[in-house]
C-alpha cells in the first residue's frame, strides 16, 4: 500500500510502523493471606507481530486471550516482563531508541465506550484539550481551538458539543469524543480496544465509516482489537488470532477468513451465528468455556479443546510458522516432521 | 422512490432531554438538592443557626456573661428571658446564641483541617505504589485501635484544656477516617478508563491528579466530611462537658450542659436546652450529608 | 389458532413518570405466541424491548404505568394480585437475563436455588427436588453436574453460570420463557452453544420463548418469528425468513444493512441517519419518519396502520406494500 509518509517518519515505507517481539506479561495470581500464591496469570506469553504503515491489523480472540493486555503493554500502561516493542525502527525504552513519553505522542488508544472512558467532571472541550495542554504544553486557547476542529472532524458540531458533559451524550457521541481525544496529540497510530463493541449496530456502522475516513485523511495506522469477527473482517488488512496469551494464527484477512488453518480459528468462524434461517447452525465445534489463564495447559494451550490433539501437543508448544506467504499458524498439524500424525498432510484451509 | 444508497452526513444532535444548556455535574447536583425537601428544610435550619452565631451581638438579648443570683433558674417564658436563665442567672438564649459560635467553630474547624491533611495523605496513599500505601494506611490503622472519644479525651488530657487544644485533638481524631475514605475513593478512580487515557496521553502525573483524579474524589470527601461535622460538635461538647474543652465562663453548649446538670430537678426544660441545641445542629449536619450523598448519586442516563 | 396461545398480549403500553416528563417506553405492542413458538424481538437500545419483556412479568419499578392486556395460558394476568404473580413467576413464566452473575443469588449454591424453586412452586419433597435439580444441570450440559450442585455462582465460569441460570429458569417447565439478551455478554464460541441449547430445550419442552436481542444473528438462530421494535412499537413482524428477505419497513432495512454480514470488506457501510427519538417527546405520526429516507408528509402526521405484507407478515409503514412489490 502506498501511503504518503508522515513528517515524523523515520524508517521509510518498507519499515513496519510497529514490530512486537516476544512480548510477555505474567501477573501474580492472588494468594490467600497465609501463603503467597505461586500461580501466575499468564496473560501474554510470547506475542510477536508487526504492523505496516497505513495498515489495519485486527486482533481477535475471546475472554482471557490477552488482547487487551497486549494493547496496554504496547503503550507501557502496564510494564512488560519481557519482549521488545519497536516503533518505526526505534526500540521503545531501549538506549538510543524512543522513550515511552515520545511513543505515546505517536501512538494513542481509543477505549471502549463506557461511562468511565470520559472524565465525568470535565467538559468535552477540556477532555480533548487535556492531552495537548499537559503533554505538549500547548496554550489553553490554542488547545481548545484545536479541540473544536477535532470535534468537526469526528462529525460533531463544536458549538453544540464543546461545552457539554459526558453524561449528556449518547454512546455513539461519546465514542466520537474518544476518537477525537486520541487524535488530539496527532498520533501516527491508533490502538482501538473494542472501540465499537458497546454500540448499537447502526451506530457502529457510523463509527466504522468515520474510522475509515480518518485513516484515509490522516494517513493513520490502526491496531483494531475486537471480539467481533464481522467487524474485524470488515476493517482489517491483516488479522491476528489470539488464544490464552499466544498467537495461534496470523495472516491477510482473506486468508484467515477463507482458509482458516488453526483448529481454533476454524471453530471461531464456525461459531458465528448463521444469518440464514433455512441453514441454521446444527452443532458447535467447541464445548465448554475458554479456560482460565492461570496455569494454562502445557505445550499447545488449545489442546484441551482440540479434536486433533495428540501426545506431541502436550509436550511441545507449537511455534508460529509461516505456511504460505505471510500466513502463519502455530499448530503441529501444519508442520511436516513435527511428530503429529496428521503433520504435513494438511494444506492451508483444511477442514 | 428515494434511493437508499450510502449515508449522508448524519445530523447529530446532543441529547435534548437534558435541556438546551450544558449541565455540569455540580449544577445537576445543585438542582437535585433544591428539589429535596428534607435537605432544603435542614439547610434552612442550619442557615439560621449559622446566622444567629455570626450576628450574635445583635441576636442576643443580654450579655451572656452577666448573671444575677436573684434571677437564677427562671423557667422558659419569663418576660425578658424567654428561654429562662441558668444557675448563675445568665440568659440562656444569649448564651446559646454566643455558644453557637464556639460550637460551630469547634465543629467545623477540626474537620476542615483534617480534610486538608487527611485528604492529602489519602490521595498520596491511593496513587503511590504498594510501599507508600502500606506505610500510610498501617499508621492510620494504629489510630483506629482507639475509640474516637477516648482518643480525644486522652489527647486533651495530655495537652491540656482550652479551645485550641480541643480543636487540635479533634483534628487528630478525624484525620485517619478521612485518609481511609479518600484512599478508597482514589483507588477506585485511579482504575477508571479516563484516568488510563490521561496516562496514555503522556501528561505529567501532577496534571492527572489535579484534573482527572481530584475532581472525582472531592465529592465523596465532601459528603463524608459533612457527616463528621455533626460528630465533631458532639465530641467538642462532650470534651467541654468533661472539663477538657472550653473553659468557663465561656458559653459553650457542652459546658452549659455540665453546669446545668444540677438543675435538672429544679428546671428540667432549661437544663435540657443546650443538649437540644447540640442534637439539633448535629442532626442537621448529618441530614445535610445524607442529602448531599443522595443528590450526588446520579444514575447516568443510558 | 385452535389451541389457547401460550401468551397473548394486547396493546401493551408502559409509561415512566419522572418529575417533569413522561417517558413512553412501550407504545402499543400486541402479539400472540403459540406453544412451542419462538418470537425474536429485535431492537436497539431505547427501543423498549427490555421494558416490554419485564412488563410481562411485572418486574418494573413502581413509578411506571402499565396498560393493555396480558393473558398467560388463558389466564388474564394484567390485573393479577402480587401473590398470584409470585406463584406464576418462575413457575408458569420464567426469565433469563444478560448477566447471570446478577441474576443468581451469590450466597446460595446453584443446587439450593433450584431446589427452593421446585419446592416452592411444585411442592416437591426435598430429596426429589435435589434429584430433579441434578437432572436439570445435566440437561443443560454442565460438566460434573453432581459437584456443581453445591457450587456457588462465583465459582463457575461465565458460560456455566448462564447454563445454571437456564436450568433454574426451566426447572418448573414453564409455559413461557422470556430471554433478555442472554447471549450478549458471552464469547462467540460460548454464545453458539447457549443458542443451540436453548433451541434444543425449547423443542423438548414445547415452550414458547420470547427472545429479546440486538444481535440479528442470534435472533435468526433461535426464532421462528421476528418482531422488529422501534420507539416502543413493533414496526414489522412476521416469519423470520419473510422479515429478513422482504424488509418491508425501512427501519428493518436500515438495521439489517448495518449488519456486517455479507458486506464487502472495506466498503462504506450503510447507516441510518439521525438518532433514536426522545421517548419523552415522540414525534406525531410514525416515530421513524424523521430518519426515514422514504418518508412522505403523511408519515409525519399519522401513525401508519399495520399493513399486511404476506402470510402473517405485518409492517407499520404507509409505503410497505410498494416496497415489497419492488423488492420481490
Amino acid at each position: 500500500m502506498n501511503v504518503p509518509l508522515s513528517s515524523d517518519d523515520r524508517g521509510g515505507t518498507a519499515q513496519p510502523l510497529l514490530i512486537v517481539r516476544d512480548l510477555k506479561k505474567h501477573f501474580p495470581a492472588k494468594g490467600s493471606f497465609w501463603r503467597l500464591s505461586r500461580d501466575k496469570v499468564q496473560a501474554v506469553d510470547g506475542v510477536s507481530f508487526s504492523v505496516a504503515k497505513g495498515q489495519t491489523v485486527g486482533v481477535v480472540g475471546e475472554s482471557g486471550c490477552g488482547k487487551s493486555t497486549t494493547a496496554r503493554l504496547l503503550l507501557h500502561l502496564i510494564e512488560p516482563d519481557a519482549g521488545e516493542v519497536i516503533f518505526d525502527g526505534e526500540g521503545v525504552g531501549a538506549p538510543g531508541g524512543i522513550g515511552v513519553r515520545d511513543l505515546r505522542l505517536q501512538m494513542q488508544m481509543v477505549f471502549q465506550d463506557s461511562y468511565s472512558s470520559l472524565n465525568p467532571r470535565a467538559t468535552i472541550a477540556d477532555i480533548i484539550a487535556f492531552g495537548p495542554r499537559m503533554a505538549k504544553k500547548v496554550p489553553s486557547r490554542q488547545a481548545h481551538d484545536r479541540a473544536g476542529g477535532l470535534l468537526e472532524q469526528v462529525g460533531l458540531q463544536p458549538s453544540l458539543f464543546a461545552r457539554r458533559y459526558p453524561h449528556e451524550l449518547s454512546g455513539g457521541q461519546r465514542q466520537r469524543i474518544n476518537i477525537a481525544r486520541a487524535l488530539a496529540l496527532e498520533p501516527r497510530m491508533l490502538i482501538l480496544d473494542e472501540a465499537v463493541s458497546a454500540l448499537d449496530k447502526s451506530v457502529e456502522a457510523q463509527i466504522l465509516n468515520l474510522l475509515a475516513d480518518l485513516r484515509r485523511d490522516l494517513g493513520l495506522t490502526y491496531l483494531f482489537i475486537s471480539h467481533d469477527l464481522n467487524v474485524v473482517r470488515h476493517v482489517s488488512d491483516r488479522v491476528v488470532v489470539m488464544y490464552l496469551g499466544r498467537i495461534v494464527e496470523a495472516g491477510d484477512v482473506g486468508a484467515i477468513f477463507r482458509r482458516p488453518s488453526h483448529p481454533y480459528t476454524q471453530a471461531l468462524l464456525r461459531a458465528m451465528p448463521s444469518m440464514d434461517p433455512d441453514r441454521r447452525t446444527e452443532a458447535s465445534l467447541l464445548t465448554g468455556d475458554p479456560p482460565n489463564p492461570i496455569n494454562p495447559p502445557s505445550g499447545c494451550r488449545f489442546r484441551t479443546r482440540c479434536a486433533f490433539a495428540e501426545e506431541v501437543c502436550a509436550r511441545v508448544p507449537p511455534a508460529l510458522d509461516d505456511i504460505a506467504g505471510g500466513h502463519q499458524v502455530a499448530c503441529h498439524m501444519m508442520v511436516p516432521g513435527s511428530g503429529h500424525s496428521r503433520a504435513g498432510t494438511i494444506c492451508a484451509g483444511h477442514d | 422512490m428515494a434511493d437508499v444508497s450510502t449515508i449522508l452526513q448524519p445530523i447529530i444532535l446532543p441529547d435534548t432531554s437534558a435541556g438546551a444548556e450544558p449541565r455540569s455535574y455540580w449544577s445537576t447536583v445543585g438542582e437535585r438538592l433544591v428539589h429535596d425537601r428534607i435537605t432544603l428544610a435542614v439547610g434552612a435550619v442550619l442557615l439560621c443557626v449559622i446566622l444567629l452565631a455570626i450576628f450574635a451581638p445583635w441576636a442576643a438579648t443580654h450579655d451572656p456573661l452577666q448573671g444575677s443570683v436573684l434571677r437564677r433558674l427562671k423557667p422558659v417564658g419569663t418576660p425578658g428571658f424567654f428561654l429562662g436563665t441558668d444557675e448563675i442567672g445568665r440568659d440562656i438564649w444569649s448564651r446559646l446564641v454566643y455558644g453557637g459560635r464556639l460550637s460551630l467553630i469547634c465543629g467545623v474547624t477540626p474537620v476542615a483541617l483534617a480534610t486538608l491533611i487527611g485528604g492529602t495523605l489519602g490521595l498520596v496513599a491511593g496513587i503511590g505504589g504498594r510501599v507508600v500505601n502500606m506505610a500510610i494506611m498501617r499508621v492510620v490503622d494504629v489510630f483506629y485501635a482507639f475509640p474516637s472519644v477516648l482518643l480525644a479525651i486522652a489527647i486533651c488530657g495530655v495537652i491540656g484544656a482550652g479551645i485550641g487544644n480541643t480543636m487540635l485533638s479533634l483534628m487528630i481524631v478525624f484525620t485517619p477516617p478521612i485518609v481511609r475514605v479518600t484512599e478508597s475513593l482514589t483507588a477506585q478512580v485511579k482504575n477508571r478508563d479516563f484516568v488510563e487515557a490521561a496516562r496514555a496521553s503522556a501528561a505529567p502525573l501532577h496534571a492527572i491528579i489535579r484534573h482527572q483524579i481530584l475532581p472525582n474524589v472531592l465529592g465523596g470527601m465532601l459528603v463524608y466530611a459533612t457527616s463528621l461535622v455533626g460528630i465533631s460538635i458532639i465530641l467538642s461538647a462532650g470534651l467541654s462537658f468533661l472539663g477538657l474543652g472550653v473553659t468557663p465562663p465561656n458559653p459553650e453548649w457542652g459546658l452549659m450542659l455540665n453546669a446545668l446538670r444540677q438543675a435538672i430537678f429544679v428546671n428540667p426544660i432549661v437544663a435540657a436546652l443546650p443538649g437540644l441545641a447540640i442534637v439539633l445542629t448535629s442532626l442537621c449536619f448529618n441530614l445535610l450529608s445524607d442529602g448531599l450523598r443522595s443528590a450526588m448519586d446520579i444514575k447516568l442516563p443510558s | 389458532m385452535t389451541e389457547t396461545p401460550a401468551i397473548d398480549v394486547e396493546n401493551l403500553a408502559v409509561r415512566f413518570q419522572q418529575r417533569d416528563r413522561t417517558i413512553h417506553a412501550v407504545n402499543g405492542v400486541s402479539f400472540r405466541l403459540a406453544r412451542g413458538e419462538v418470537l425474536g424481538i429485535l431492537g436497539e437500545s431505547g427501543s423498549g424491548k427490555t421494558v416490554a419483556l419485564r412488563s410481562l412479568m411485572r418486574l418494573l419499578p413502581h413509578n411506571c404505568g402499565i396498560a393493555g392486556r396480558v393473558v398467560l395460558d388463558g389466564e388474564d394476568v394484567t390485573a393479577a394480585s402480587e401473590s398470584r404473580l409470585e406463584e406464576l413467576r418462575g413457575n408458569r413464566i420464567a426469565m433469563i437475563f444478560q448477566e447471570p452473575a446478577t441474576a443468581l443469588d451469590p450466597v446460595f449454591t446453584i443446587g439450593q436455588q433450584i431446589i427452593e424453586t421446585l419446592v416452592r412452586h411444585l411442592g416437591m419433597p426435598r430429596r426429589d427436588a435435589r434429584r430433579r435439580a441434578l437432572e436439570w444441570l445435566e440437561r443443560v450440559q454442565i460438566p460434573s453436574a453432581r459437584r456443581r450442585l453445591d457450587s456457588y455462582p462465583h465459582e463457575m465460569s461465565g458460560g456455566m453460570r448462564q447454563r445454571a441460570m437456564i436450568a433454574l429458569a426451566l426447572s418448573c417447565s414453564p409455559t413461557v420463557l422470556l430471554a433478555d439478551e442472554p447471549t450478549t455478554a458471552l464469547d462467540v464460541t460460548v454464545q453458539i452453544q447457549i443458542l443451540l441449547l436453548l433451541r434444543e430445550l425449547q423443542r423438548e419442552l414445547g415452550m414458547a420463548v420470547i427472545f429479546v436481542t440486538h444481535d440479528v444473528g442470534a435472533a435468526v438462530e433461535v426464532s421462528d418469528r421476528l418482531a422488529v421494535m422501534y420507539a416502543g412499537r413493533f414496526v414489522e413482524t412476521g416469519a423470520v425468513r419473510d422479515v429478513l428477505r422482504k424488509r418491508a419497513h425501512p427501519y428493518t432495512e436500515g438495521l439489517l444493512a448495518a449488519n456486517l454480514h455479507g458486506v464487502e470488506p472495506g466498503s462504506r457501510l450503510m447507516t441510518i441517519a439521525g438518532a433514536p427519538p426522545n421517548l419523552a417527546a415522540l414525534p406525531p405520526g410514525c416515530s421513524f419518519a424523521p430518519r426515514c429516507a422514504y418518508a412522505l408528509p403523511l408519515c409525519g402526521e399519522t401513525m401508519p396502520a399495520p399493513v399486511i405484507c404476506g402470510d402473517g407478515h405485518v409492517a407499520r409503514c404507509w409505503r410497505a406494500e410498494e416496497r415489497i412489490k419492488v423488492a420481490a
